[in-house]
């Protein structure tokens, strides 16, 4: 079924249409949610809360967007709205996996190239594993913004609105979010502890 | 332009937003400087490395479960 059957069906409220969307994108949304609240329960109930969103707002769907660009903006959503409503923790800090400098300005390490490009390293399982526990290992505040940012596509002002917050703070997280990545990933891919 | 400089303009230099005297600041010292420059490499795989990593798991199946949970919700909705 291609996306104009479906953006017909969708309107029209047909269940086979919607279960087609179901099982379509449905794996897709989920590893989205999980990667934000990182909980299964919680993902799946992301996931259902925001098929139902979209079922209760189909009409508002002008067809001028792709159904999985939209379906992934209300999953997003649906998994910010969890993880708000969690209890907070105390903000973890970063600054122990960010690039520390000598007095001069220099960069207090050196740092060793990596033994192959990233495309080839990540074509193996295992260190897909590795990125995937990095970023899990990231402080929330982080993570967040730079799973919506670098993994799912959203722009500085969408990701700011959904995190509640401004454009410039988005950017400081996703520049710090991204050198605490590289400083976890690094000893994996250089071979050596760095 | 020293390290520390450089390391703050890296998302911009990344995103090709920084203002032309400081692009040419930040390339002087990136020519002088291997370390600045592998950590720039790097800084550019991690973003690539962390989009490969997700998107293999976005091929991931939905559950047969959640799919008959949705179905059932959504049952429940008025047309």
């Amino acid at each position: 079924m291609d996306d104009a059957a479906l953006v017909e069906g969708l309107r029209a409220g047909d269940g086979t249409v919607f279960e087609t969307l179901v099982r379509t994108y449905g794996g897709r949304l989920l590893a989205v949610a999980r990667r934000v609240l990182h909980n299964e329960e919680d993902a799946r109930d992301a996931v259902q809360d925001a098929f139902i969103n979209a079922f209760r707002h189909r009409a508002s769907f002008k067809g001028d967007a792709l159904i999985s660009t939209w379906l992934h903006s209300i999953v997003v959503n649906s998994a910010l709205m969890r993880l708000r409503s969690r209890t907070r923790k105390a903000e973890e800090p970063i600054e122990d996996y960010l690039p520390r400098f000598l007095p001069d300005g220099h960069h207090a390490e050196s740092f060793p190239s990596w033994t192959e490009p990233v495309d080839q390293a990540l074509s193996r399982k295992e260190t897909a594993r590795m990125v995937r526990a990095a970023i899990e290992e990231l402080p929330e505040t982080y993570r967040t913004v730079v799973l919506l940012r670098d993994i799912e596509g959203l722009s500085t002002e969408e990701t700011a609105k959904i995190v509640d917050t401004t454009p410039n703070a988005v950017k400081i997280r996703l520049h710090r979010g991204r050198m605490a990545l590289r400083t976890l990933i690094a000893p994996h891919l250089a071979g050596v502890t760095t | 332009m020293n390290c520390r400089e450089l390391s703050q303009f890296l998302m911009e230099y990344v995103g090709d937003t920084l203002e032309r005297d400081v692009h040419e600041n930040f390339e002087s010292h990136l020519k002088a400087c291997p370390n600045c420059h592998t950590y720039l490499v790097q800084y550019r795989e991690t973003i690539r490395a962390g989009q490969l990593a997700c998107g293999d798991e976005d091929c991931s199946e939905v559950p047969e479960d959640l799919v008959q949970a949705v179905l059932a919700a959504i049952s429940k909705e008025p047309r």
